[in-house]
This record gives C-alpha cells, structure tokens and sequence, in this order.
C-alpha cells in the first residue's frame, strides 16, 4: 500500500529562544506590556488545549485567558527548565480541568461508543477504504464540523492527548510532560484516541469529503 | 478478517500498533510483519490508511479555528492586567489572583477551609509589610486571629506596632465608617504602602445595631472609601447565617469584585453607590 515509514507532520514553529530570556527579563522589569507578544505564538494552542479538556468554545476561551493571565502574573515561576510553550499549555491545562471538575456537565455528556474486545482493545467499526483527502476540503463547513463532532465523541483523557499530539504536533515526551503521565500511557490514549475519530469520520471514508457524494456505503468485514 | 497464520500477525495485533506504526515507532521486525499483513488484508489497510489520513486532516491549520476576535479580546484582557500593575495591586491571596488597590471584594464562605482562605488574605500581607485592619463582631475577630497565630504571625507585636488595628463591631454605621477610615489614616501615617481589611458577617453573630439596612448602607459607602486609600477590602459573609436579601444586596450589589469557590470575578451585579443606596431610602 506504499505506506510511509512515519507521517508527515508539519513542522512545529520553532520558540524565538534567543529572544525569548530577554523578552521576559524585560516583562519582570515592568514592561507588562510586552506579555501579549510572549503569548501571541502561541495563543491557538493555549486555546485549542483548553478546548481539548472542556469541549466547549466559551468555557475554552474564558479558561485560555484564565491561564494567560496566570501565567502573566506568576511569570516569576517561569525558571526556563522547559520550554515557555509547554510551561503555558500546563498552566492551560490544569485550569481547564479545575472547571472540568467544577462543571460537572462532562459526567452527562459523555458520548464515547467505543467497541471493545475482551482484552480492552478498541475495535475499528467500520473498514471502509480511506480515499487520499486533499487539505482543501477543510473548506468544506460539513468536514470541520465532522472534525469537531469526532473530536465531542472522545472522553476528555483522549481528547486532550490526540489536541496535544496530533493538533498541537507535540512529542510524546512532551504531551506526558504536559499531562503528568507516562509516555505509554499517551501511545496508549493516542491509539484509542486516533481510531475513534477515524471512526467518527466514517461518513466521509469513502470519499464523499472529496467527491461530495451523498450516499455513503459503510463496509463491514462480518 | 485475514488468518492470523497466514500473516504472521493478527488484525487486532496490528489494530494495536496502528498508531505506533504511522509514528515510526515499531522495531523492524514488528514493522515487517504487519507491512507483510497489510499487503494481503484490506481491512486493516483501510484502519491503517484511514486513521493515517485522519491525523493528517486534524493535524492542519486549517481543521481548527480560534474564535472570531479571540486575540483581540485577550489582548484586552492583558491590557486591563498590565494596567492594574502599574496603577499597584496585591495578591488577594484567597486566590492567586492579583487585585488592584482602592478595590471591594465580596467572599462568600461556608466550610471551614474557606474561612481559612479569607484568613489568607490578611496573612500573606502581615507576612511581607501590608498593614491589616480587621474589622467584625467579637466571635469572628478572634477566631481570625486565632488562625494568624497558629500560621505563625506575632499578633501581638502587630497590634502594639499598629500595623494590625482590630476594630469591633459595636457602632451604628457612620460611627463604623470614621472608625475604618481613622485606622486607614492611621495607617497612612506609618508610611503603608498597602492596607488589607478584612470583615466578618455572620457566624452567628449578635444582630447588627443598625439592622440590615444598616448593614447595607455600610457596605455601599465602603466601597467609595476604598477609592480613596491603597486598600483593598475583602468581606467575608458566612452563607448559611445570613438571609438571601443580604447575599443578594449585601453581597452582590455592594461590592465590585466578587470571590466564588477558588476564583475571583469582576462582579456583573454590582450597583453603583449612589444608585444603590437611592434604591434603600435612606
């Protein structure tokens, strides 16, 4: 099938480390001002990772500027033993998952249908064969949407993996990092987490994402 | 399905690896069994493809949107927060917030834990050179003190410097407000920098001598007060003794900032002083 030995990930945006000591020495010093341009890079992620956890557009938003304020006030905790971005994004996520547990909607609004066998393996639901999808069908509103419904489908512990992981193109190391657990235990949560929403896009396997096609033909091997 | 014997591997061994597999992240050999699986079963090369090209299409820019004018908004967020820095502002301690001075803050408190945390505001401050002014019926009072004591700050050598004043609860209203005032400019006068007030309502307190309204009024025309010093003022009312009219107009319609579980809010119900006290008659 020619598969690729490893898939092409975009390249994350390299940190300004030269700058970076110095922009903050400058903040520390008074000029707060300049704590916008310390974030800004990574504004998307801080909002992407907090909406990993809540699975809520406003509750994500309210909860990124939480955790950039936070980090804008206790940028004295800061000691550059990891990198600024994963400093940011555990402040993000810690917060996330305080209002996770003060809203206690997740307990209702869990929609995982995952199949399982007997040994806890997640078990693909559907073997329809994956046309190649150009990138420019995410133009598509029904794909995005498609994406994000996917993305509702997954408990949070999944969810905040494949954000990390596959959105954020984060290192396995990093992703543990950032969610104080085992680099196993993030193969094992990205594995479920990736099948799932293969699952969840289903609809669109057989090409209708890219030919518009209506029908869609599920495949079932049994 | 394809036979395990056949290929070496079953499907669900290789459904197991997918994700190892498309990260590279397999020894060769395993990595050789599964491609040698993949050439004959079509099920798992759609899993395989499939869940290859999922992460490539939730991996692009394009799959994910920030909310329209989400940059402007925190942008304005951080405006507000590097403002109140330079104006000077504390850390309120009940939460690791930063508060600016001349402010109000409601805490509502119903367990023990939470009383503590009050407490907190006036010990981190007593702790660096904040001067604290503690104001409230006698039962209250000294159940504060009693916990600076026990976290290890020197009461009585703060009350004897006068960075602490402890102020009762005895007076009717305008009589309580010269009194807070006077042991601001107390303060003022040795030099504060930053003065931590903290109030009690509640906990089973004797009625107040001028009655809720008293109460009410007191709390709408602190709040103006506080303008006028580097304060920051932090009422703690016990939920569970107080009534609703006080939770609600005591509570939320008097004082800017409110502190809610673990986080502080600027609070949408405040009323304006005077507007405020209009609505009481007095």
């Amino acid at each position: 099938m020619g598969q690729p030995a490893k898939l092409a990930m975009p390249v994350p945006t390299p940190e300004p480390t030269p700058h970076l000591s110095e922009l903050i020495r400058r903040i520390r010093a008074g000029e707060s001002e300049l704590f916008y341009s310390l974030v800004r890079p990574h504004e998307k992620a801080v909002y992407m990772a907090a909406y990993g956890v809540l699975n809520n557009q406003a509750d994500a938003e309210e909860v990124a500027q939480e955790a950039v304020l936070k980090a804008f006030t206790h940028l004295e905790q800061f000691r550059g033993e990891s990198k600024f971005s994963t400093w940011l994004i555990q402040i993000t996520i810690n917060e996330a998952r305080i209002r996770l547990r003060k809203d206690r909607r997740h307990l209702y609004e869990s929609v995982d249908q995952g199949t399982e066998t007997e040994e806890g393996d997640y078990m693909p639901r559907d073997f329809a064969d994956w046309r190649d999808i150009p990138s420019e069908s995410l133009q598509r509103r029904e794909l995005r949407e498609a994406i994000t419904r996917g993305l509702a489908s997954l408990k949070p512990k999944y969810r905040e993996v494949l954000v990390l992981r596959d959105v954020q193109h984060r290192s396995i190391k990093e992703t543990a990092e950032i969610l104080d657990i085992t680099e196993a235990t993030v193969k094992t949560r990205l594995l479920r987490a990736r099948l799932q929403m293969r699952d969840a896009l289903a609809p669109g396997i057989d090409g209708s994402w890219a030919t518009g096609a209506e029908q869609y033909k599920k495949v079932r091997p049994w | 399905m394809a036979d395990v014997h056949e290929f070496e591997i079953s499907c669900r061994e290789v459904w197991r690896e997918v994700s190892n597999y498309l990260d590279g992240d397999l020894d060769a050999k395993l990595r050789a069994r599964i491609e040698r699986h993949l050439k004959h079963c079509r099920h798992c090369t759609a899993v395989v493809s499939g869940t290859a090209n999922t992460v490539r299409l939730i991996g692009d820019e394009q799959a994910f949107e920030l909310p329209a004018s989400f940059s402007n908004r925190l942008r304005g967020k951080l405006r507000d927060a590097a403002a109140a820095v330079s104006r000077g502002s504390i850390t309120l301690g009940i939460t690791d917030d930063p508060i600016e001075l001349g402010t109000h803050v409601i805490h509502f408190w119903e367990t023990q834990e939470e009383f503590r945390r009050g407490v907190r505001f006036l010990e981190i401050g007593l702790r660096d050179r904040d001067h604290g002014v503690l104001f409230g019926h006698e039962e209250a009072n000294e159940r504060v003190l009693r916990l600076l004591r026990n976290a290890g700050i020197d009461v009585g050598e703060l009350i004897a410097s006068g960075r602490l004043r402890v102020l009762p609860r005895e007076l009717q209203t305008s009589e309580t407000l010269v009194a807070i005032e006077g042991a601001f400019k107390d303060a003022m006068r040795q030099n504060a920098s930053a003065i931590r007030y903290l109030g009690n309502l509640g906990a089973g307190n004797r009625p107040w001598p001028g009655g809720e309204d008293g109460v009410l009024e007191l709390e709408a025309r602190v709040t103006g007060l506080a303008k006028r010093f580097p304060c920051v003022m932090v009422c703690m009312y016990e939920v569970k003794a107080l009534s609703g009219r006080m939770v609600m107009k005591g509570g939320f319609h008097t004082h800017p900032w409110v502190v809610c579980g673990h986080a502080l809010h600027a609070n949408s119900l405040y009323i304006p002083e005077s507007q405020f006290l209009g609505s009481l008659h007095i």
